[in-house]
């Protein structure tokens, strides 16, 4: 029984894969725009080097690092946007196109689809992120490497100071602190997929959209405006170093700051959101029949 | 007399136990005479002494006797005799095993008894409301094993809703039970041994050939995909491409294939032909039972072509306003229904034996009757069997409560 149920939960986390096929395209186009614009960059590069010399190894490694930083972080956020419209048509679609017929005639349960879907942006499009970044980063640093082999100090300087593993520490840390912490929008939007009958994007943002209306008119605050940034970026206060966004680049590990993380009652509230949404979600694909 | 031997046994041991089958179940009767041992020997291309081999171990179990000169006869009471024995059998070698799985488990004698007298669909009052909309009104719906069933009603009756009830895709009251299980809290077990086609387009569009069967190989305890990708070898669907890319005939062959290669007990199938030719709506019918269909399958089909598969059933039910109108087999069907094609000086006297309906075709009438005598209905015209839609649309219009 046991058995059937994980085997089930990998052919649908594929089946995902084979449907939705942006979940990986997107992310590689996305990728070659900033590995292009890296190149374009690279113009510059001797002369970054030179500057980035007169600044003692901290700046250097800060200068040297920040690209990497940055394109590490552009591909985060894009896989975000991916997963957000992904979970918003995960279980929407397969009511539009009538498949959920199909789908239902095969013993596989409600829970198991659902949190295949879940896994999606939770687990897969992490992972696949990672990679991704691991590996425009290697194509970045060869290029580098290439543009400065008639320059050996600043070649030295480079394969020196670059903290790519650290970086790469870093990089998983963050990428698991994010999931958790989106984890609770993902779960909503696969919520109101679940639920919408049609036009699953409005139903999903409109009631947000209302909330801050009504606070705004009624009492003139913006706690829910300000609960909502905290639920987007709040990772990033939450997960890292208060001075994390100027030592990222150059001191990545001591950016981190795991204890806090834990220790954010925003963690498991947001966690125990998530739970609901996709047990509420679960219910949805239960009852809910093709539209 | 079965020709099919096996090598666990000697032969004569497996002819003394297909005599001994024969005997209980009543094919060879008490004075009834054995076969000779010729004829069964030329038969079955067995060397004659192992046939008299045979008849010696039944004669010394007294169970046949020699008349000389006439052959070999059952005893009287060779049957009861063989009961006998069985039962000891039963009772000394098989019993105690499974009574101690019985203890094991702790089945009550209710729950056994209910799982041997079981039929495939058992429905209850069910009901099922959307808003002010009555689409089931307390149907009662019972299913054997082994039959296919036509489920025919006019559009809005309530056939997709009592599908989906079965199906547990959606929300009822009332008692159902499926394959001994509740459809609503137990839908992705039952779905092990039901297999469905919902109309014709709800195969994804997107997903391909080799992927769906994939994905079923992967999910489904059942699914057999040797099976699957012989009936697809038999089509011109090619594994690569997308559902999408095929034509409605193919889609609908491709989930033929894909179900069929499902070993399951029940099949239901929702209008699986609509918006087919006529090519492949034959072609669907034909397959389903020269390849799918076994006396251990159950089949319910609804669909408004009834013409097609008038030759296909063995049970059909009319559902009108959310509840069964008529349900029967159709040997009963056969029997109870039939349509004359009334001479013109009979009309006056084939009215007055009450017909269910009358219409006209080429300026003659034609009436149907329900449970009316033969012979009597012959002396007026040609009688025939009504196809399923005549009779369907007479009951239709009794319910509707215009009187024709």
């Amino acid at each position: 029984m046991n058995e059937h149920v994980t085997q089930s939960f990998y052919w649908s986390l594929r089946r995902e894969l084979w449907e939705n096929r942006s979940l990986y395209i997107a992310p590689v186009i996305v990728a070659l725009v900033l590995l292009f614009g890296f190149v374009i960059s690279m113009h510059s590069l001797p002369s970054r080097m030179s500057v980035a010399a007169d600044l003692g190894p901290t700046g250097e490694r800060a200068i040297l690092a920040r690209p990497y930083a940055t394109t590490a972080f552009l591909m985060v956020m894009i896989a975000f946007i991916i997963g957000a419209f992904y979970c918003l048509d995960a279980l929407h679609g397969e009511r539009r196109d009538r498949s959920i017929l199909f789908w239902k005639s095969l013993p596989v349960s409600d829970r198991t689809i659902v949190l295949s879907k879940a896994a999606v942006p939770l687990v897969i499009l992490p992972l696949f992120v990672f990679a991704l970044i691991l590996a425009i980063q290697l194509a970045m640093l060869l290029l580098s490497t290439i543009a400065l082999l008639g320059n050996s100090p600043s070649l030295m300087t480079l394969w020196a100071q670059l903290p790519l593993v650290k970086m790469t520490l870093a990089l998983i840390y963050a990428l698991v602190a994010i999931a958790l912490w989106h984890a609770p929008i993902y779960g909503w939007l696969l919520l109101v997929s679940g639920w919408a009958k049609r036009a699953a994007f409005l139903w999903a943002f409109l009631p947000v959209m209302l909330i801050f209306f009504f606070e705004t008119i009624a009492f003139r605050t913006s706690h829910f405006v300000l609960l909502l940034r905290y639920r987007l970026f709040g990772w990033f206060t939450q997960a890292f170093a208060p001075e994390a966004r100027y030592s990222f680049a150059a001191e990545p590990l001591k950016a981190l700051d795991p204890l806090k993380f834990i220790t954010t009652p925003g963690l498991w509230v947001g966690l125990l959101f998530a739970a609901a949404f996709i047990a509420a979600a679960i219910r949805m694909r239960r009852h809910r029949e093709a539209i | 007399m079965e020709r099919e031997w096996n090598d666990k046994q000697p032969i004569y041991r497996q002819l003394r136990d297909q005599v001994v089958a024969l005997i209980l179940d009543g094919v060879l009767n008490e004075g009834d005479p054995l076969p000779s041992v010729r004829t069964v020997a030329a038969e079955h291309r067995l060397n004659p002494i192992t046939v008299l081999k045979a008849y010696q171990e039944l004669a010394d179990e007294q169970l046949v006797e020699t008349k000389r000169g006439r052959g070999m006869f059952i005893n009287a009471g060779a049957r009861d005799l063989l009961m006998q024995a069985e039962r000891e059998k039963f009772l000394s070698e098989h019993w105690p095993r499974v009574y101690a799985t019985i203890q094991r488990l702790g089945l009550t004698q209710k729950s056994w008894k209910r799982s041997i007298e079981m039929a495939c669909i058992e429905a209850r009052g069910i009901r099922k409301t959307f808003g002010t909309t009555i689409a089931l009104d307390g149907l009662d719906l019972r299913v054997e094993e082994g039959r296919i069933l036509g489920l025919i009603g006019p559009n809005g009756a309530g056939k997709s809703t009592a599908l989906n009830a079965i199906l547990g895709l959606t929300r009822y009251e009332g008692e159902l039970n499926v394959l001994g299980r509740d459809p609503w809290t137990e839908r992705d077990q039952l779905m092990r041994d039901v297999a469905f086609i919902a109309d014709v387009a709800v195969l994804p569009r997107w997903i391909r050939v080799a992927q769906v069967i994939d994905y079923l190989a992967g999910v489904h305890p059942r699914f057999d995909r040797a099976k699957a990708e012989g009936f697809l070898a038999k089509t011109n669907i090619k594994r690569t491409s997308k559902v999408r890319e095929l034509s409605k005939g193919m889609v609908t062959q491709l989930h033929l294939a894909l179900v069929m290669a499902i070993d399951a007990r029940l099949l239901v199938l929702d209008e699986p032909t609509i918006g087919l030719d006529i090519l492949y709506r034959k072609q669907f019918y034909d397959t389903l039972l020269n390849d799918y269909f076994d006396r251990s399958r159950t089949i319910v089909v609804t669909t408004h072509q009834v013409e097609e598969i008038q030759d296909v059933l063995t049970d059909l039910m009319f559902i009108d306003r959310g509840r069964i109108v008529l349900g029967c087999s159709m040997e009963e069907f056969e029997s109870r229904y039939a349509e004359v094609m009334v001479r013109k000086e009979n009309v006056a006297a084939a009215r007055a034996l009450r017909p269910i309906r009358e219409r006209q075709l080429f300026g003659r009438s034609i009436l149907l009757f329900d449970r009316a005598d033969r012979e009597q209905l012959a002396e007026l015209g040609d009688v025939r069997t009504p196809s399923i839609s005549d009779l369907f649309v007479a009951v239709m219009g009794q319910t509707e409560g215009a009187v024709r």
